[in-house]
């Protein structure tokens, strides 16, 4: 019966440490049972072939552990969205960080077609192990949450359905997962301007170590109290809306109000003078980096549009924004 | 052909709900496995192994089972029997099913 002792430990390789020595013995018992009844049915001793025939008819020893045990997940259906999401949100990020790197190196390359190709084999490299690794930290990340969370649980039947709350018309709906990680991200990004502003700029690897350059202009920091306050409202009304659950007329025309304010420090930043340049530490490591000066007015140049791009991009982003909370406010059927 | 698989679910699904009260009817008397699937399949109701005993502890581990292990012609066995609670939950879905037989009878 070496057969059945090998599909029983087979069987037992496959079952949580705690529960395999009772789930064997149960499993070795209704083989042995079943065996003797197909040598009598059949009229003869059991042999080899007898149970192979056996064996194959109780199926693959992996799919009858696996009848022994709830579903199990790695990221179960519950976190599945929210972890799609991060990861669609990492990859934009990553992509966004490794063109930008491509950006500088083609700036500062001598515009070599053989060097480009270099810059642009660089940047996918840091693409792809960018992709990795932040894929690798998001999984161990949502592992742990669904290891760490408790399931479902009970909830009481106790309810009223007249304390249910009215139907929410679809334009006074919340995102509610966009929303909350979009008040993370400038949470983090407040958190930063806050505490690290004067550590924005370029970090460059020169003789062996990291160096930093500068590349944010006074005019940027004479903006920044202003930036951080529009960003802090927008965080507090974000909060104030996820606690709701839903927009409402005020917490519309507040959206409003702000995002009014953010157009006009928009324009007031495109207008205004540049709030990047290459700053002249930035000018003296790119020398010490046997970068032409002709080459470092270009990245200036390409920092400078860069910059401007971006202002007129969220510019377009907001007045967007602006539109549809109007359109909402003064022209749809609203539930207050 | 997908339809043939998705009526395949279907039927496995009714089967499911079926297989519990079967199996709790079949053990008012203590059963070991082998004997409680030849029980159901001398009756007409061939059932999986691979089904049989997970959902036998399942039941146990809901108490409404309990099992035992007894020494049978020098072969460790074990048997299973309805607790006291299952004992109790029995006759209800008995009636349950009963219930059911008829509603639905009516409806096709």
């Amino acid at each position: 019966m070496e057969l059945i002792d090998r599909y029983v430990a087979e069987v037992g390789r496959h079952i949580p440490e705690k529960m395999r020595s009772d789930i064997e013995a149960e499993i070795r018992s209704l083989l042995e049972d079943n065996l003797e009844d197909r040598a009598r049915q059949q009229g003869r001793q059991p042999d080899e072939e007898m149970v192979v025939e056996m064996l194959k008819s109780y199926g693959k020893p992996e799919k009858v552990a696996a009848t022994y045990q709830p579903p199990r997940y790695l990221i179960g259906p519950r976190m599945y969205p929210t972890f799609l999401m991060v990861v669609r949100i990492m990859l934009l990020v990553v992509f966004i960080l490794s063109l930008v790197k491509f950006g500088f190196a083609v700036t500062l390359s001598n515009g070599g077609l053989a060097q480009i190709g270099l810059s642009f084999v660089e940047a996918l490299n840091t693409f792809l192990s960018g992709v990795i690794t932040s894929l690798g930290v998001i999984v161990v990340v949502f592992a742990i949450l669904q290891w760490k969370l408790p399931q479902q649980g009970v909830e009481s039947d106790d309810w009223d359905p007249r304390k249910l709350e009215p139907v929410t018309p679809s334009g006074d709906q919340v995102k509610t997962r966009s929303m909350i990680i979009e008040t993370i991200l400038a949470v983090v990004f407040l958190l930063a301007f806050l505490l690290y502003a004067d550590r924005i700029g370029m970090y460059m690897f020169v003789d062996g170590r990291w160096v930093f350059a500068p590349v944010l202009t006074q005019t940027f920091y004479n903006f920044l109290p202003w930036i951080c306050t529009l960003w802090g409202l927008g965080i507090l009304l974000n909060l104030a809306v996820l606690r709701k659950g839903r927009w409402q007329p005020t917490t519309r025309w507040i959206s409003a109000g702000l995002t009014l304010l953010n157009i006009v420090l928009l324009l007031a930043l495109l207008g205004g003078a540049p709030i990047v340049e290459t700053t002249p530490q930035a000018l003296e490591i790119l020398k010490g980096m046997n970068i032409a000066p002709d080459a470092a007015g270009r990245l200036g140049d390409v920092l400078g549009l860069l910059a401007r791009m971006i202002l007129a991009i969220l510019l377009i982003v907001e007045a967007v924004d602006l539109g549809q909370t109007l359109y909402s406010l003064l022209w749809k059927k609203t539930s207050d | 052909m997908e339809n043939e698989a998705y009526l395949e679910n279907v039927i496995l699904e009714l089967r499911r709900g079926v297989l519990v009260l079967a199996v709790m009817s079949q053990l008012q008397e203590e059963q070991y496995g082998y004997s409680l699937m030849k029980l159901l399949a001398d009756q007409g109701l061939e059932i999986d192994q691979g089904t049989l005993y997970p959902l036998m502890r399942r039941l146990e581990s809901q108490g409404l089972l309990e099992s035992r292990w007894r020494v049978d012609e020098s072969r460790p066995r074990r048997y299973y029997a309805l607790s006291s609670e299952g004992k109790k939950a029995l006759p209800r879905l008995k009636e349950e099913w009963q219930r059911l037989v008829a509603i639905i009878g009516k409806i096709l």
